[in-house]
């Protein structure tokens, strides 16, 4: 997933959008707290795309 | 005339005039202490305005203590002595940690104290103890018993001392809590307090002020909050781009694993002078067979949990609004890592560090973490040490052995610990090796003494890199390595004497990293620019932040 965001949005020559800042930070702060794996569900389709907690998984 | 009869009057002027002459001395002594040892107030525009103000709002907290003691012990000028010391410790232990680690002293350091066994074995390596410190020590426990032994004041007897101890009691308890009076006394927006961006907020506010407001803001012990409706508008923003590489992870086997956290390793190659490839060889050999390149990390010169905690979460410390130690902050542990993951996926994992277990947290940590075992200083035979610490030689050992231990594929984690500091002194190093290391001209003698110290156990970790991968390499079973190191080492007289060839500070350089992958080993390198912004990096190090080597 961070390597896809990382594609999509240039983290490298620019200064965020304050939505892409907030939408970073929140995305940590939600895998921290064991809550990424259902929003992504949410996000991206009815469906699961992913075990719970295995987003960032090598 | 008048006043003084009113003060007379009053509970106060009740109280003996020299109980309240002594109270002042004392608070005047303690504002003294403050200014004289607090960084803040080094600095001429501290002088110039407000600087009275804040050395007053740093001494209440010690105000408090003042009273609690003295309504402990009945004797102020003990209670009085007992607080400076306290007072001086405290910046004594700042000024250590500014001078080692160019970070101030945080709450969580206190927490050291709770288990303050490892600490002292550890830190104790940093302190020099020569005899004609005895004497100044001997004269102070002296002076103290000699207060100790007068007579306690009675006017501060029955209900004054119980009213004083209440007072004591209710400051500290509201203060400690953060009450509405004292977040108005110490109101963050005014005096420029910023959590994640702690040295500079120590600058604005003094060191006492800034240990309580940062209690304040991080002593919670949770992960800050989110915002749900942010992140979920960014990923339904890339939602297409993330639904098609989701679909397409791979659905490999499970090789074993290893993650070599190597402590203090740096390129050498980064300082003027030094050539490259010079130091590092074994790590400069692999990286043709391997993914590699250099990564920004969250620490320097020590902080190895903060390196630790970023590969383990793939969360950078920076989103947690100013956390600084993890494991001891944090109170639960619990959170998605890289052991929880893999061990829900049938892995074994395995921590190994030889240090003390309990240092950092880490006993209670890991097995939250996911860690099956760990692996600490105990497991390892004092003929190991190689200077002060374990041998990475020892490590590589162990890790090998963990491999082989159980059918299950593997994931170990391991943190070295023969490079730690101190670099100034190194007991047990054979001399004719350190002679013989190659070093630029431009550094005196004592900079070559810290700068052999370091190359010297740094050969150590780089040589047991390619003994561990030549190792991996014949084995059967698929293995993963990755191997970085976890800042940079304190090494003060080495940094001012040669410099950067960027020209940058020592903390901002970065360190070198490694993942080699034993069924692909000719494989070829792919080290594209990368990095993060400077507000906001969310990547695990070994992908994200990685940069192409010079």
């Amino acid at each position: 997933m961070i390597d896809t965001l990382r594609a999509q949005i240039d983290l490298d020559d620019r200064e965020l959008a304050e939505a892409e800042y907030d939408g970073l930070l929140a995305l940590a702060r939600l895998q921290l707290r064991g809550e990424l794996p259902s929003l992504l569900d949410e996000a991206l389709a009815s469906e699961p795309v992913v075990e719970p907690n295995e987003a960032l998984a090598p | 005339m008048k006043l003084i009869r009113t003060i007379r009057q009053s509970p106060v002027g009740r109280l003996p005039l020299r109980m309240v002459l002594g109270l002042l001395i004392c608070v005047a002594l303690l504002m003294v202490m403050v200014d004289r040892l607090d960084p803040a107030f080094a600095a001429p525009a501290a002088r110039a305005g407000g600087g009275f103000g804040l050395v007053a709002i740093n001494t209440l907290p010690a105000l408090s203590l003042l009273l609690a003691l003295w309504a402990l012990t009945r004797r102020l000028a003990l209670a009085c002595w007992l607080t400076l010391l306290a007072v001086a410790g405290l910046y004594a232990a700042n000024a250590a940690k500014l001078h080692h680690l160019q970070t101030p002293l945080l709450p969580a350091d206190l927490r050291f104290l709770r288990e303050p066994g490892p600490a002292l074995e550890l830190f104790g390596h940093y302190v020099s103890f020569e005899l004609r410190h005895l004497l100044p020590m001997a004269a102070g426990v002296l002076f103290t018993l000699l207060l100790w032994n007068r007579p306690g004041q009675p006017g501060l007897a029955g209900w004054r001392r119980v009213a004083l101890g209440a007072l004591a009691a209710a400051a500290t308890v509201t203060m400690v809590a953060g009450s509405a009076p004292w977040k108005r006394v110490f109101d963050a927006r005014r005096l420029g307090f910023e959590p994640w961006a702690l040295a500079e907020s120590t600058t604005h506010v003094g060191l006492i002020g800034a240990l309580l407001m940062y209690h304040w803001e991080l002593g919670g012990g949770d992960v800050p909050r989110a915002d749900r409706d942010a992140a979920l508008g960014l990923l339904q923003e890339h939602g297409t781009a993330l639904r098609a590489r989701l679909a397409a992870l791979p659905a490999d086997g499970a090789p074993d694993i290893v993650v070599l956290q190597s402590e203090s390793l740096f390129d050498p190659a980064r300082l003027r002078d030094v050539p490259s490839g010079q130091f590092l060889r074994e790590y400069h050999r692999l990286r043709k067979r391997a993914k590699a390149g250099e990564m920004t990390v969250p620490t320097f010169g020590g902080g190895t949990i903060r390196t630790e905690f970023e590969v383990l979460t793939g969360v950078p410390l920076d989103t947690l609004g100013g956390l600084q130690y993890p494991w001891l902050e944090l109170h639960r542990h619990d959170l998605p890592n890289l052991a929880s993951i893999l061990s829900r996926q049938g892995y074994r994992t395995t921590a190994i560090h030889p240090n003390s277990a309990a240092f950092w947290n880490r006993s209670k940590a890991y097995p939250a973490l996911g860690f099956e075992q760990f692996i600490d200083v105990g497991a390892f035979s004092k003929d190991d040490i190689v200077g002060l610490f374990t041998s990475d030689a020892a490590l590589t050992d162990r890790i090998l052995a963990e491999l082989d231990a159980d059918q299950r594929p593997q994931f170990v984690f391991a943190i070295s610990m023969e490079n730690h500091g101190p670099f100034d002194w190194r007991p047990g190093l054979d001399a004719g090796r350190l002679e013989r290391l190659s070093m630029p001209e431009r550094l005196d003698e004592g900079g070559r003494y810290w700068f052999g110290n370091y190359l010297y156990l740094l050969e150590d970790a780089d040589r047991e890199l390619g003994r561990l991968v030549d190792s991996l390499k014949q084995r059967k079973r698929r293995t993963l390595v990755l191997f970085y190191g976890d800042h940079l080492p304190a090494l003060p007289p080495v940094y001012h004497q040669l410099g950067f060839d960027d020209e940058r500070d020592a903390q901002q350089q970065t360190v070198p990293w490694l993942l080699y992958d034993s069924a692909r080993p000719r494989r070829s390198v792919s080290t594209r620019a990368a990095g993060c912004c400077r507000r906001c990096c969310w990547t695990p190090p070994a992908s994200a932040t990685s940069r192409t080597s010079r």
